[in-house]
């Protein structure tokens, strides 16, 4: 079953829309109204960077325990925006996967043989700075995310689907900063999300409903560089 | 639970006596409040009841379904409101021992409609709630780095005292008789905690941190506490009834917690 054009599932309209959009702009509004203010405290500056990072199991088929897989890995590119406010951070940005290799399930499946998922996500974080001095800073927050999915998945019963979809989660952001010039900084960050889409699709033969959804839950490494524009 | 959160204290005190006496050197003091937020409270929070008779095998995650021409509602896993009060002793500068109470309790997520079958042809909707909240009295040691006066970076790791309430409840008013059953699980365990924090101090004895925990661990199977007498439908098409009247779980303690505080500073006594 194919979900054609833009996103919820191919069976018609009983998933119920609205709510984490809804909040997603909240926060991106608010986001936009503080980077567009930036002010004169202490150590204020406004930061763009871009990175590189990965993601392991990405789907977590890994979950189910009766079976043997060889997990979905995916790599990251992505660009930050980041805003301190004396002691305070907000960071948000766009990240995109590109697919490492492909999550397959290599004995004891009877519901998924493979999942290709690839994602686009808006993080947005907040939480305290920790600056070093001249060196750099430590940094850890908490936040939001909404992710674009897409991609394939291929099940026992009804063979290769397209699927796309979204979802919104919530997460933790902790990462360093260190200074190469006055303006250039180096930065590597780990984050954890937990989200989950809507179920988008049948994989189970026995019973006539949609139980796959997409995790995009899981741990995220980012390697980058950050220009500090103000 | 309370004697074990008061072993607790009485190491903290032995570990900050001890290492008083042994060097001769003062103990600082600290004390702090926190809140926070824990995202996947609880895991899928699984039970035997989800597996036997609603065909999930991954708790929440495995109940969400969708089927035409029938409404029903994503069930998010719980988010996790987290507060809490910390002491810590530091001695010599750089070693430090932490003792703290934590309440958790779910404040998002768990509610939803979902479909199930008892015999692969009749589809009913069911109503599904879960809640979870927990005390938590984690002890431990780690090292902390100051960076000139103006902040500290920590790491320690230890284990803590979790005892937790779960509770679930399933219900569905198109099955014939209609079916409602609420479970109750109370429990305890010993996670091990790993906690990274920052301290930015404001004044010499005042800070704002951060600190980032991670907890790993499980309580045992805990029974139904709840010892529920119903009548109901035949859940599984096996013929007998009721069914699903004793259920059972194993509580995930395993997630990440994010808190924001402050830390009052005492000098030694």
């Amino acid at each position: 079953m194919i979900v054609d054009g833009g996103f919820p599932h191919s069976r018609g309209s009983h998933a119920i829309p609205g709510r984490g959009e809804e909040m997603i702009r909240r926060v991106l509004l608010i986001a936009i109204m503080l980077f567009a203010s930036v002010s004169v405290y202490a150590r204020s500056y406004m930061g763009v960077g871009v990175h590189l990072g990965a993601q392991h199991d990405v789907g977590t088929i890994s979950k189910d325990p009766s079976v043997k897989i060889d997990p979905q890995n995916n790599a990251i590119v992505g660009f930050a925006l980041k805003l301190n406010l004396g002691g305070f951070f907000i960071r948000s940005g766009v990240d995109t996967t590109f697919l490492i290799n492909q999550g397959e399930v290599l004995e004891n499946t009877d519901e998924i043989e493979y999942n290709r998922i690839h994602y686009t996500a808006i993080p947005s974080f907040l939480g305290l700075s920790f600056p070093i001095h001249n060196i750099g800073e430590l940094y850890m927050g908490g936040g939001v995310a909404y992710f674009m999915g897409s991609g394939k998945i291929k099940s026992t019963a009804f063979g290769k689907e397209d699927i796309e979809t979204t979802a919104f989660g919530y997460g933790i952001l902790m990462g360093i900063q260190l200074n190469i010039f006055s303006s250039l900084h180096l930065y590597m960050e780990w984050e954890y999300f937990d989200a989950r889409s809507e179920p988008i699709t049948q994989t189970q033969s026995t019973y006539d409903w949609d139980n796959f959804s997409v995790d995009f839950s899981g741990h995220r490494v980012f390697l980058g560089i950050m220009y500090h524009i103000i | 639970m309370k004697e074990k959160a008061i072993i607790l204290i009485l190491l903290f005190l032995a570990v900050c006596i001890a290492a008083s006496r042994a060097r001769a050197a003062p103990v600082d003091y600290a004390v702090g409040i926190y809140g926070g937020f824990t995202p996947s409270f609880g895991g899928d929070l699984h039970s035997y009841n989800q597996e036997k008779y609603f065909h999930s095998n991954s708790g929440i995650d495995g109940m969400n379904r969708a089927r035409d021409g029938m409404s029903t509602s994503v069930i998010e896993r719980l988010i996790g409101a987290t507060a809490g009060i910390e002491l810590k002793g530091i001695f010599l500068d750089y070693y430090f021992v932490r003792f703290a109470f934590n309440y958790t309790r779910s404040i998002y997520g768990g509610s939803g409609k979902t479909v199930f079958t008892p015999d692969g042809t009749n589809y009913y909707r069911l109503s599904c709630t879960y809640s979870l909240s927990m005390y938590d009295v984690p002890f431990t040691v780690g090292l902390s780095i100051p960076f000139w006066k103006d902040m500290k970076v920590s790491l320690s790791g230890g284990v803590a005292y979790a005892y937790v309430m779960y509770e679930n409840q399933f219900k569905s008013s198109e099955t014939t008789p209609p079916f409602e059953r609420k479970g109750v699980f109370k429990g305890w365990g010993l996670p091990l905690v790993i906690i990274a924090e920052g301290e930015y101090f404001i004044s010499p004895k005042l800070s704002l941190n951060a600190a980032l925990s991670y907890y790993n661990g499980t309580t045992e199977v805990i029974k139904d506490d709840k010892d529920t007498d119903i009548s109901g439908p035949d859940l599984n098409n096996d013929g007998s009834t009721p069914d699903a009247a004793v259920d059972f779980s194993r509580i995930d303690l395993t997630g990440y917690r994010f808190t924001l505080g402050i830390s009052i500073y005492i000098e030694s006594i």
